[in-house]
């Protein structure tokens, strides 16, 4: 967002609504004392305090997205790793239930092979929904800032 | 009037920081020096610093068991994912074998 700014400029936002902008500027990972300039240079009252408390909440905020991304990405590699070795393992035993013209029946490690490509495609799915970015997670909280407190 | 209802809302401000404080330290974004520095710079002095201080201390006193708790539910996800195979490679021994 700085960078779209013109120099000596103030984002158009500021102008507007100076709390929301800076909340705005703080998810996007700019600097507190760059929000805090833009805040004073747009007379928002207590800026010291509320900037303060926004860069307080927003980093909180993100300490925990980041921690529940790390956990949701451990469980999608649990989640594959579970799944290849079931299906190794069935796949070993299809093979040796075939090579030795075992009359016995081959159900059973043909649902634990669908069952294990159902758990690799849940963890690939989960792998790939924590990548969702910071920026695009606390969309709602930006769009909060802006509507009057109860 | 006007000025006791701008210290109240302050104080609603600081109040609010503290929480967010406490769930930074919890998440480990930060230390309690780190907190108080941030406080100090948010312009909180004297009696104010004290008692947002006071306010994150008594609640971030057990962030070892939070961060305890946290290990012990990984380790959770891991045994749990052994677990489910060993249950898959039982089965299919009483099924194909028994």
């Amino acid at each position: 967002m700085a960078d779209l700014v013109p120099r000596g400029g103030m984002p158009a936002a500021f102008n507007r609504d100076p709390y929301v902008a800076s909340g705005e500027m703080l998810v996007r990972g700019a600097d507190r004392s760059d929000v805090l300039a833009h805040a004073n240079a747009s007379g928002m009252p207590h800026a010291q305090l509320l900037v303060s408390a926004l860069s307080m909440e927003v980093d909180a905020k993100r300490a925990g997205f980041d921690r529940d991304r790390r956990f949701k990405r451990q469980m999608a590699v649990a989640e594959i790793v579970v799944g290849i070795v079931a299906m190794v393992i069935a796949l070993a035993l299809l093979g040796s239930g075939f090579a030795s013209d075992n009359p016995n029946p081959r159900r059973s490690p043909i649902v634990v092979l669908l069952v294990g490509a159902a758990t690799i495609a849940a963890g690939i799915r989960g792998l790939s929904k924590s990548g969702e970015s910071f920026d695009a997670h606390m969309g709602p909280f930006i769009r909060g800032l802006g509507r009057p407190q109860d | 009037m006007r000025d006791r209802d701008q210290l109240s809302a302050r104080l609603d401000v600081i109040t609010e920081m503290t929480a967010h404080a406490t769930t930074l330290v919890q998440h480990g974004g930060a230390n309690l020096e780190e907190i108080r520095r941030r406080f100090h710079e948010a312009g909180l002095v004297d009696e104010e610093l004290r008692f947002a201080m006071t306010q994150v201390e008594g609640r971030t006193a057990n962030v070892a068991a939070a961060r305890k708790k946290l290990w012990m539910q990984q380790v959770a996800v891991w045994l749990g994912g052994i677990a489910m195979v060993g249950v898959v490679l039982l089965v299919m021994w009483l099924v194909e074998f028994r």
